[in-house]
């Protein structure tokens, strides 16, 4: 089985080796999203070498759609900037988390921080809430380059809705999500009522907010359930 | 359009970079630990729901459930996370080709 949050099983699914074995699951769905992505951007005007650099120096899914929807239709850029930033946000509370397990001087610590992306920073926590540094950057460095060869076929190619559909290339993301977390819940009865707490969040955050704030917005049970978990120890 | 990627770029280095340049190898107040232990569920439930649902739940899609349990059934065989991403995949375009 391949590595996952929340478990220690095993040192096959650490470090290196097992950020590379996680992240090339990963890497599957970040390139169909991709695909999706660079096909969006150029069918709102972006060119495609442009769609192309911003999966380059962002790398994030959330962010760079939100950009394109916000400046779509002649909206403005500051607009598209702020709803992407605001979506962003989510890594800050990730980058102070981190910060402990990275290496080296401050330079180094930041160069490292940029290996932080949603799906690599939750395969990288160990059950102690430490992190896995290894892992995490070995997972981003596998979707890195598939982040940028999908955005490229997406912008260039630019394969139907219909395609992604039939094809069921939109299913990837979510099962490989979902496998992760029935993984990270698997040992832990308070993971699993965190974890239903975030999806009654983001169900509701899903239909008022676009998704990255949405998301933000779910990292609102685990203060919760920390609180509580708290106040039981007191 | 370049001016934004190169503010969303700079703006993404300063969320990831600033804190373990300055934070160095600190810890963080218990209370803060606790949270940043519960994130990898919330945040992927978050991830998964986010996904399914889509803003205004305008990615809703009912077909998309008979492959997610595929992909939960391989977990609880215990085959390898890519096994079970198949598997969804493949049970996904056998339903989407069954229906009008």
């Amino acid at each position: 089985m391949t590595a996952a949050p929340g478990v220690d099983d095993g040192v096959e699914s650490a470090g290196w080796l097992g950020g590379f074995r996680i992240g090339a699951g990963m890497a599957i769905g970040a390139f169909a999203l991709a695909i999706s992505f660079g096909a969006y951007a150029v069918t709102n005007g972006w060119p495609p070498w442009l769609a192309i650099v911003m999966s380059t120096v962002v790398f994030s899914g959330s962010a760079q759609f939100a950009l394109v929807t916000a400046m779509s239709g002649g909206g403005a850029v500051a607009a598209g900037i702020g709803a992407a930033a605001l979506i962003n946000t989510r890594f800050i509370p990730m980058a102070i988390a981190s910060a402990r397990g990275l290496r080296g001087g401050p330079f180094q610590r930041a160069l490292e921080g940029q290996g932080i992306v949603d799906a690599s920073f939750v395969a990288a926590q160990r059950p102690n809430g430490t992190l896995d540094r290894e892992k995490m950057l070995g997972a981003t460095l596998v979707q890195w380059p598939s982040w940028i060869a999908g955005t490229a076929i997406g912008a260039l190619f630019a394969p139907s809705t219909e395609f992604m559909h039939t094809y069921a290339l939109d299913v990837i993301f979510p099962a490989f999500f979902l496998v992760l977390l029935l993984e990270a819940v698997r040992h832990s009865a308070r993971l699993r009522v965190i974890a239903i707490v975030a999806l009654a969040i983001g169900a509701v955050a899903s239909y008022f907010l676009p998704g990255g704030v949405a998301l933000l917005v779910c990292a609102a049970a685990a203060v919760i359930g920390a609180v509580r978990t708290r106040g039981r120890a007191e | 359009m370049i001016l934004a990627t190169i503010a969303l770029a700079v703006i993404n280095i300063i969320y990831k970079g600033a804190a373990p340049a300055l934070l160095g190898s600190r810890t963080l107040p218990i209370v803060l630990e606790r949270i940043v232990a519960s994130f990898p569920p919330a945040l992927l439930a978050g991830l998964l729901i986010v996904e399914l649902l889509g803003f205004r739940w305008k990615a809703a899609d009912p077909s998309v459930v008979p492959g997610l349990v595929a992909a939960a059934a391989c977990w609880r065989l215990r085959l390898p996370d890519i096994v079970g991403v198949a598997a969804a995949v493949i049970v996904t375009i056998g339903v989407r080709s069954l229906l009008p």
